[in-house]
């Protein structure tokens, strides 16, 4: 899919799509096409999309608060499968819960004063207990901690242990106030009093107070550190105990509260594929807006095989020709099962009406509006776009063989209801042997039960029989003086001129044996030498 | 006056603590900041940026060294420090900010004890933290800088900055003093005066440029770089009258040393610089510079508040503590200077 999806611009739908939650992304990068038979489910999916759209009309800013808290919703996935497994929740994966819990209600609560509301698939599930038990004081704040109410012995120990500190530091106080009078020195930051190394009578007095030891030695000072006393030791080994003892019954608690959660596991992963879901349609919406999209008709299953577009955009082409202050001209086109044939100028547009017909139904597919003013279609098993833009230098093959075997690849078969997109069929080779293996495999496809579109130079294919033609209309229509006119410019801008004048619309037209001949007038725009188009000219007259 | 004295006097709101090489004394001089604000009553915010070569143990996955920290503190710290603090924690909110050690979370100790602080990985995440922090009612955020290069530019976020040094910084007494004296030099690098000029470097450090100011007007010059391209830069100067070299990059020791073969042009040089974090140059080829009349200016001066001491290298070198801490004094002066081993006073003079 990734290259045909690059070509068509479904990549760049993906891209545009822009989901705020890591729920919303998932699903995104999740998204499959709806298939032939999945008609209900699209149906409903369009209607759930047309229901958020209006909805953006009517409550803009409840949508765009939803859309603030989706993106707040830290991703708990991972979480949730270690807690479904018996793991243990630390405090931050219990924080990080506790806030998606805090925003699961502040969107239920937005949901509920939406008017039409969103089916239940797209609403999360209430959470009060869950969330009662995660705020055991009732604070409201969506800080987390474990507090002291969840245990009488959590409380008990760190009474305990702040008491004993209290006890510890009082005593250590006492102690050292006592031993700096004793000596006349006073003790450093680090706990240390200094004696000068020659001080020998200093030191002495200092070590005869036995309440030293000395900690360490530089060229001038020895350092020296009170020695703990029994009293001390014993206060700072029940410290040591208690902490340990606390640290225990926080384990405890945190094992407690994950079993809780573990009960809402089930009703968590759906409520994280439902925010995933709303967050997926809302993002949908917000794009069809922005593309100007409408509602696609959709074909039922056993009806014949039809892709009609009116007025369609490629939102690519358009915002790059937007950047280059050019306007995209719409296309519309009706195909119907078998073969239809475009023909007509170079760059009068072939390509991008082959691209956008199969942006258009692929977007149907991913349940998506359309940038046209009407659209009916069916679902098709698959979507091929042949472009002959091919990686020729990695894989070895020529583009001949590039196109052959990509056909090979993409030829349905005859009951397969499959859209076929092909541009300059069999241009690559000669053109003698290129035309007839052309019409062969038009003649091939025509008999299936798919929707193929070919653009083609090769006169043969325009006089083609059951086949519908298609052609551009090109720069048939501009007066020759105009053109001449436009000429006399400058290369770059009598490419300019070139596109103003081109005229993109695509009419139906009956089987012909001779194409209009445009290239030499499109060149001669272009900027080729004027010498080399008049032999050019010459020897097409021969 | 005190350390938090000093701070508070100066209406510094963040602070970082740097040190000049490792054990300079700098653990110290935060455990003293946070123990004077436990006094003072002073709500604070902890956080560290860059990495001290073992910040992180690299087989344990230990953020080092662990601090003690009182009651109502706020840290910024990675995820993963928080299983391994001896206080209770509340976690307060996320950052978003990702590092080695998990994602950086906004926390407030709920109880006393050690913590493990392991801050975010950059300077910009920095700042936010510092912000958050502040929104969170600290008086004081604290940053401890590492010694690396995100460490080291500490200073150029936080509103003031204290300085650690000490035996460790040279072999001898002359060279601890060289040193520390050029350390103190840089850092203290003035502001660009001209409200013009400001303007015009601080676009083209922003947009990456070496431009060229003087009264012709400015002159972008045709390299990405002035490292390694000393020679080219200075093939586009003239010493006809005096201008500016904005060097949005850093100011090394190869640009000064080439351009004191044009002693003329550094006569008229004034190089501007983002901030004095961005210029690494030696003692000597600094003082060559100044004497040959080159300046260096900033576009963001910072604030050195105070300088603490360590007379004690671990290697065993180690110095008298009230001589060494007095010739320190002597020779950063005005700045305050305090050995935390002697006492919390600043050293007189």
């Amino acid at each position: 899919m990734s290259d045909a999806g690059l070509m068509l611009g479904i990549e760049y739908f993906l891209a545009c799509l822009a989901p705020t939650s890591p729920y919303g992304q998932a699903q995104a990068k999740g998204l499959r096409p709806f298939k032939p038979g999945q008609e209900g489910d699209l149906k409903e999916e369009l209607a759930s999309l047309e229901q958020a759209i209006s909805l953006l009309a009517t409550h803009l800013s409840e949508i765009i608060k939803i859309r603030h808290y989706l993106a707040q919703l830290p991703d708990w996935r991972e979480p949730l499968h270690e807690v479904t497994a018996g793991g243990v929740l630390s405090d931050v994966e219990l924080f990080s819960l506790k806030q998606n819990l805090y925003f699961f209600a502040r969107i239920k609560e937005l949901q509920a004063t939406l008017a039409p509301r969103l089916p239940v698939k797209y609403e999360p599930a209430d959470f009060h207990t869950l969330l009662a038990l995660l705020d055991p004081d009732n604070s409201g704040s969506p800080s987390f901690y474990l507090s002291d109410s969840y245990s009488l012995r959590l409380a008990e120990y760190r009474d305990k242990i702040r008491a004993q500190q209290r006890a510890a530091n009082r005593q250590s106080e006492i102690q050292k106030e006592r031993a700096a009078k004793l000596v006349g020195l006073s003790f450093n930051p680090a706990g240390e009093i200094a004696a000068p190394r020659h001080d020998r009578s200093l030191q002495n007095r200092i070590e005869g107070t036995n309440l030293f030891i000395q900690s360490r030695e530089t060229y001038t000072e020895r350092y020296y550190q009170l020695k703990p006393t029994p009293q001390e030791i014993t206060l700072a080994q029940e410290l040591d105990r208690l902490l340990k003892h606390e640290q225990a019954e926080e384990e405890r608690v945190r094992h407690k509260l994950s079993l809780s959660v573990k009960v809402e596991a089930e009703r968590l992963r759906q409520t994280i594929a439902s925010l995933g879901r709303l967050d997926l349609l809302l993002s949908k919406a917000l794009l069809a807006r922005d593309w100007r999209c409408v509602r696609p008709e959709l074909i039922e299953r056993d009806a014949p095989a039809e892709f009609v577009m009116d007025k369609a955009r490629h939102p690519e082409v358009e915002a790059s020709l937007r950047k280059q202050g050019k306007a995209f001209t719409p296309v519309s086109i009706s195909l119907q099962t078998g073969v239809a044939v475009v023909t007509g100028a170079n760059m009068g547009g072939k390509t991008v009406t082959l691209r956008t017909v199969g942006l258009l139904a692929s977007l149907v597919a991913y349940g998506m509006f359309v940038p046209a003013s009407f659209c009916r279609t069916c679902l098709f098993t698959h979507i091929t776009i042949l472009t002959g833009e091919y990686s020729v230098f990695v894989t070895g093959l020529s583009r001949f063989g590039h196109e052959i075997a990509a056909l090979c690849r993409a030829l349905p078969s005859a009951q397969t209801r499959a859209l076929l997109l092909v541009d300059e069929l069999a241009s690559s080779t000669n053109p003698a042997e290129g035309s007839a293996l052309a019409q062969a495999v038009a003649e091939h496809l025509a008999r299936s039960a798919s929707v193929c579109l070919l653009t083609t130079h090769y006169d043969r294919m325009a006089f083609l029989k059951d086949v519908a033609h298609w052609q551009v209309v090109g720069l048939s229509n501009v007066p020759s003086v105009v053109l001449a006119q436009a000429l006399a410019d400058s290369p770059a801008a009598s490419q300019r001129d070139l596109a103003e004048l081109m005229d993109y619309t695509l009419t139906p037209t009956e089987p012909t044996r001779h194409l209009p001949r445009e290239a030499l007038r499109v060149a001669a725009h272009l900027g080729l030498p004027a010498s080399i188009l008049a032999r050019a000219a010459e020897l097409l007259h021969r | 006056m005190r350390l938090l004295e000093r701070i508070e006097q100066s209406g510094c709101k963040s602070v970082s603590v740097v040190g000049l090489a490792k054990n300079a004394g700098k653990t110290v001089a935060v455990n003293t900041i946070i123990r004077q604000c436990v006094e003072a009553g002073v709500t604070l915010g902890l956080s560290s940026l860059g990495y001290d070569g073992e910040k992180i143990d690299v087989l344990s996955r230990l953020a080092k060294p662990r601090i003690f920290v009182p009651e109502g503190t706020i840290l910024a710290t990675a995820a993963d420090t928080l299983p391994r603090a001896a206080a209770g924690l509340e976690i307060l909110a996320t950052t978003n900010y990702i590092t080695a050690l998990g994602e950086v979370m906004l926390v407030r100790a709920r109880e006393s004890g050690h913590v493990e602080v392991a801050g975010p990985d950059s300077l910009a995440e920095m700042r936010h933290c510092i912000a958050a922090m502040q929104g969170l009612g600290c008086r004081l955020v604290l940053v401890d800088g590492a010694l690396d290069r995100i460490g080291s530019a500490a200073p150029t976020i936080t509103d003031g900055t204290v300085l650690a040094t000490g035996a460790v910084a040279g072999g001898n007494m002359r060279r601890i003093l060289i040193r520390s004296m050029h350390v103190k030099a840089i850092l203290s690098l003035p502001g660009v005066s001209d409200p013009a000029l400001r303007a015009t470097a601080g676009a083209a450090c922003q947009a990456g440029q070496l431009l060229v100011v003087d009264s012709a007007g400015v002159r972008q010059l045709p390299l990405i770089s002035a490292i390694g391209h000393a020679a080219a830069v200075i093939s586009h100067l003239s010493p006809a009258e005096p201008f500016s070299l904005v060097v949005p990059g850093a100011i090394t020791d190869s640009l000064l040393g080439e351009l004191l073969y044009h002693p003329r042009l550094v006569k008229q040089i004034r190089l501007v610089s983002p901030d004095p974090t961005h210029v690494f140059v030696g003692p000597e080829i600094w003082q060559k510079f100044l004497h040959f009349g080159g300046r260096v200016e900033v576009l963001k001066p910072i604030t050195i508040l105070a300088v603490t001491v360590n007379p004690t290298a671990p290697a065993g070198k180690s110095y008298a503590p009230r001589e060494f801490a007095l010739e320190l004094a002597r020779a950063l002066a005005p700045l305050p200077v305090y050995d935390l081993f002697l006492g919390e006073t600043a050293v007189p003079l």
